[in-house]
């Protein structure tokens, strides 16, 4: 099995959480739907019209988080409309939303989410490692929203190992439901922070939620998970990474 | 958040046996000797009397006080905090919105021997008669003539709205009277108002739980779709119209809001467009009102002049615990415990009369966490924005951040003497660290500070240092812009104060977020012993070693200065050498000459002979290659002041009071 490695790096990202809107709270690293999101951008797929073509059965996701993370709240200032019509800024009115970004712990640094990714078409497959690769893409990146605008960068393509390993480590982040299902633990470094996240795992063609909500670890000092017990894990010996895809 | 909200909701709902209206009680206005004035109505003797009853926890839940409906609703709840609603309105909407049966007929009965229609010009206005209340009756011709003159007045007002908010403040003013004069209660005792019926209270009146539950739930499912359930997943009815969910922290009336701009309200369908963004089960939509409700009424907190929720939470875990609301509370109180010293003792002496619980929730104290959320939700305003949310604070750290807090006190209790202030707590950096008032991005600060120490981030010890000297000038040159008020003695609470901050700074050294100094132990053979003890507990380097000794050098001269003053805040002339704004190395020359200077005109260099050759070996060692800010070398020059003068009022405050 082949997969193709590239992280995404901006400032700063936003993720936005579903269920606030008044303020607009975000999650540690992007959900699954996002990340899909990203990758049919890269190789120009209108929106709403890729969810079929990157569900569960025929995609892996996986991410890593490469920077020590932290989050500021900022006020921003929307256009406040009620109606479609008040969009032209008639109103003359603002709305004051509290935005959760998303911050390297050190502001000097770069954020940057390691994306590993397979699928099973060929062609898509083909096509996203060739834009990928080449550092083209048909809509540009961003970590979230539009104004946390960001660039990729290629790290790897190629294969991947499956292996059963006794108290892995592992680099991406972990599903709660894989945890429960293998029977295993955390076992908790000193220094780290960790972090349970809801979020939408899939849409159907509607762009209704399918299969979520689902809840995911991470580790956002170290950005590595200790896990106690026996399990398969995906290995890549060149890049020392072992990971777990989002959908297992 | 949202699944610790909803999981607080669910357990609170089992918990009093799915009794979804009793979840949804409030208990915001218990305050000592706050009364709930209760309208009884007795239907067979056609009677209707007015009781006083003093409010308790329990009452709130059998008045069932859920709060007045929101938004422009029409009011219809038997129990309320305004007279405006539930004395004219409330009866008649309620009837309007029941079901046949035995309440409405009561009502009906209610309205038509209790309440009188009057015209206010063309308005209608229907209110209950305060003349048939008992022990009103007496007074039936005084009220009836005060009644006319309210309408009177209220009748000129041309704007209709005018008119009748004229009508209810003079009625309501009107039966405050007449409580008054009936039981010595003040408007400023009462909290509540209620009807009962026949003696049933709101919460026994089975029909009326209906009314609220259908109104509250049923009404929100009107439109629903099948799909997803967005928080649990289940396959359901949903509905995205989130009205009735209290904090309005997910709001539907933006059209920017909703997927692909498909927002916008119609006259059919009101939520259309927002089924995409954020829908749920029913479950779901009670357990997060139940769960908001319990927040609001047991895990509210208020820190730093902000108010927020505790939500405490379990991750992921091996021994398979859920949550209780024994461990909510627990949780809550625990986090508490680092909010202020009262918190703390609270807290201890709590684990002392509850030892065994405490052990039991020690096990699994290692896998729960709290969320602390910091919010704004100006009253009035149907609006609720997050301030901070600080997340996953896991207990454990909570429980570290007690240890070394405890610790802290007790180097400033064994170096200065015992006192409360040295015990840093949350609310205590607060008074450390100052907020200015009225600028709305100020509190960020502090709360990023909280952020920092609870979630273990490395801090910037020169915006501490910076707040510090902020500190300063609000008692020096006696600000009122700040969080922190100068007061009478300013130079006693400055000097307590600064002091504090170096216990601030050891705290935030033991808990790693700031590096600390290297001690030269070569110091306690030429130094007085308490001193030298307070330089190596502090962790202070050679450069803030030698201000500290300088600024003690300071404070001497200056007590010098005010011998034989009357008390400790007369002016100090040695002060105004000192530049509060920053000093830059070359000016630490110069301070330094001045004050051997003033060591040898205030006789006094003999006693400080060795603490003045030891601060200038080290200024000179280190001159060249100055490594603190101009504002730091203040700071500690400060410090080294407010030792001094510290040492100096306590000790002749223990000598008088001895």
């Amino acid at each position: 099995m082949k997969v193709l490695v590239f992280d995404l790096i901006g400032k700063m990202a936003h993720f936005r959480k579903y269920y606030t809107n008044s303020s607009s709270l975000s999650y540690y690293f992007p959900p699954r739907t996002t990340t899909i999101g990203l990758i049919a951008g890269i190789i120009g797929r209108e929106r709403d019209q890729y969810y079929e073509d990157f569900s569960e059965d025929k995609t892996g996701i996986a991410i890593s988080i490469k920077t020590n993370l932290r989050k500021k709240i900022n006020t921003v200032n929307y256009i406040k409309a009620e109606n479609k019509n008040e969009l032209n800024l008639s109103r003359k009115e603002h709305t004051q939303v509290p935005l959760e970004l998303i911050l390297p712990d050190e502001y000097d640094k770069e954020l940057i989410y390691r994306i590993f990714f397979y699928h099973r078409d060929q062609n898509v497959f083909d096509e996203v490692v060739e834009n990928v690769k080449n550092e083209k893409v048909k809509f540009p990146p961003y970590l979230g929203i539009s104004e946390c605008i960001g660039n990729i960068k290629f790290i790897y393509y190629g294969d991947v190992k499956e292996e059963e390993k006794e108290n892995p480590e592992i680099n991406s982040i972990v599903s709660v439901d894989f945890i429960s299902r293998n029977n295993c633990t955390i076992e908790p470094y000193e220094g780290a922070l960790y972090v349970k996240e809801l979020m939408p795992f899939s849409f159907d063609s509607n762009r209704m939620p399918k299969n979520s909500p689902r809840e995911y670890i991470a580790e956002i000092k170290k950005g590595k998970i200790k896990i106690r017990g026996k399990i398969k894990v995906k290995v890549i010996e060149e890049l020392n990474e072992n990971f777990l895809f989002m959908e297992e | 958040m949202l699944k610790e909200i909803k999981e607080i909701g669910e357990t609170y709902r089992k918990s009093i046996g799915e009794n979804f209206v009793q979840t949804l009680v409030k208990k915001d206005k218990l305050k000592k000797n706050k009364m709930i004035i209760v309208v009884d109505f007795n239907l067979e003797d056609k009677i209707a009397n007015i009781d006083f009853v003093e409010l308790n926890e329990e009452r709130f839940e059998k008045y069932l006080w859920v709060g007045n409906r929101g938004g422009n609703n029409p009011q219809d709840r038997l129990t309320s905090d305004s007279v405006s609603y539930l004395f004219f309105e409330s009866p008649k909407n309620l009837y309007k919105g029941l079901k046949e049966g035995d309440l409405k007929n009561k009502l009906k009965a209610i309205l038509d021997e209790f309440f009188v229609t009057d015209k206010l010009g063309d308005e209608e206005i229907t209110y209950l008669d305060l003349s048939k209340l008992n022990p009103f009756k007496k007074w039936k011709e005084e009220i009836d003539n005060e009644i006319a003159k309210i309408r009177e007045t209220a009748s000129k007002e041309t704007d209709k709205k005018k008119k009748i908010k004229k009508f209810k403040n003079s009625y309501e003013k009107l039966l405050l009277n007449f409580i008054e004069k009936a039981n010595v209660i003040k408007g400023e005792d009462i909290s509540l108002y209620s009807f009962t019926i026949d003696g049933k209270k709101p919460s026994e009146i089975k029909e009326y739980i209906e009314y609220l539950e259908q109104k509250i739930i049923e009404e929100r499912f009107e439109n629903s779709i099948e799909g997803e359930c967005f928080v649990c997943g289940k396959r359901d009815e949903l509905t995205s119209d989130t009205a009735e969910i209290p904090a309005k922290f997910y709001i539907t009336n933006l059209v920017t809001f909703s997927s692909g701009l498909e927002g916008e309200p119609t006259k059919k369908v009101k939520i259309k467009g927002f089924t995409k963004n954020f829908s749920i089960c029913r479950d779901c939509y009670k357990d997060i009102i139940s769960g908001i409700s319990y927040m609001n009424n047991y895990l509210n907190v208020y820190l730093a002049d902000n108010t927020a929720w505790i939500i405490p939470g379990l991750f992921f875990n091996p021994i398979s615990e859920r949550l209780t609301l024994n461990w909510i509370k627990f949780s809550k109180n625990f986090t508490k415990s680092i909010f202020t010293l009262d918190d703390f003792i609270e807290y201890k002496e709590k684990i002392e009369k509850e030892m065994e619980d405490y052990i039991k929730n020690e096990n699994i104290t290692d896998y729960s966490y709290v969320d602390i959320l910091f919010y704004d939700e100006p009253p009035g305003r149907n609006e609720f924005k997050i301030r901070k949310y600080i997340r996953e604070i896991p207990l454990p750290r909570v429980k570290h951040l007690t240890k070394i807090m405890s610790e802290v006190q007790e180097i400033g209790n064994e170096l200065l003497g015992e006192d409360k202030n040295w015990f840093i707590s949350l609310d205590k950096i607060y008074r450390l660290v100052p907020v200015r008032k009225g600028e709305s991005q100020e509190y960020k600060k502090i709360l990023d500070l909280y952020e920092d120490i609870l979630l273990g981030y490395k801090l910037d010890k020169e915006f501490l240092i910076n707040s510090f000297m902020t500190l300063a000038k609000i008692y020096i040159y006696e600000r009122t812009d700040y969080n922190v008020k100068p007061r009478n003695n300013n130079d006693f609470n400055l000097t307590r104060d600064i002091l504090a901050t170096n216990l601030l700074i050891k705290l935030l050294e033991k808990l790693n977020l700031i590096e600390g100094g290297e001690f030269m132990n070569s110091l306690h053979e030429v130094l007085d012993k308490d001193m030298a003890n307070y330089i190596e507990k502090m962790g202070f380097t050679n450069e803030e070693t030698a201000l500290f000794l300088l600024g003690y050098l300071i404070g001497e001269i200056g007590a010098e200065q005010i011998k034989g003053a009357e008390d400790y805040n007369a002016k100090k002339p040695i002060l105004n050498k000192i530049n509060f704004n920053g000093m830059s190395p070359k000016n630490l020359l110069n301070l330094a000459n001045d004050v051997f200077d003033k060591l040898d005109q205030y006789r006094i260099r003999g006693y400080n002979e060795k603490i003045y050759a030891v601060m200038k070996s080290l200024l000179d060692a280190h001159i060249k290659n100055w490594s603190l800010s101009d504002t730091e070398n203040v700071y500690y020059i400060l410090s080294g002041y407010s030792y001094s003068t510290y040492k100096r009022i306590t000790s002749v405050r223990g000598k008088e009071e001895n």
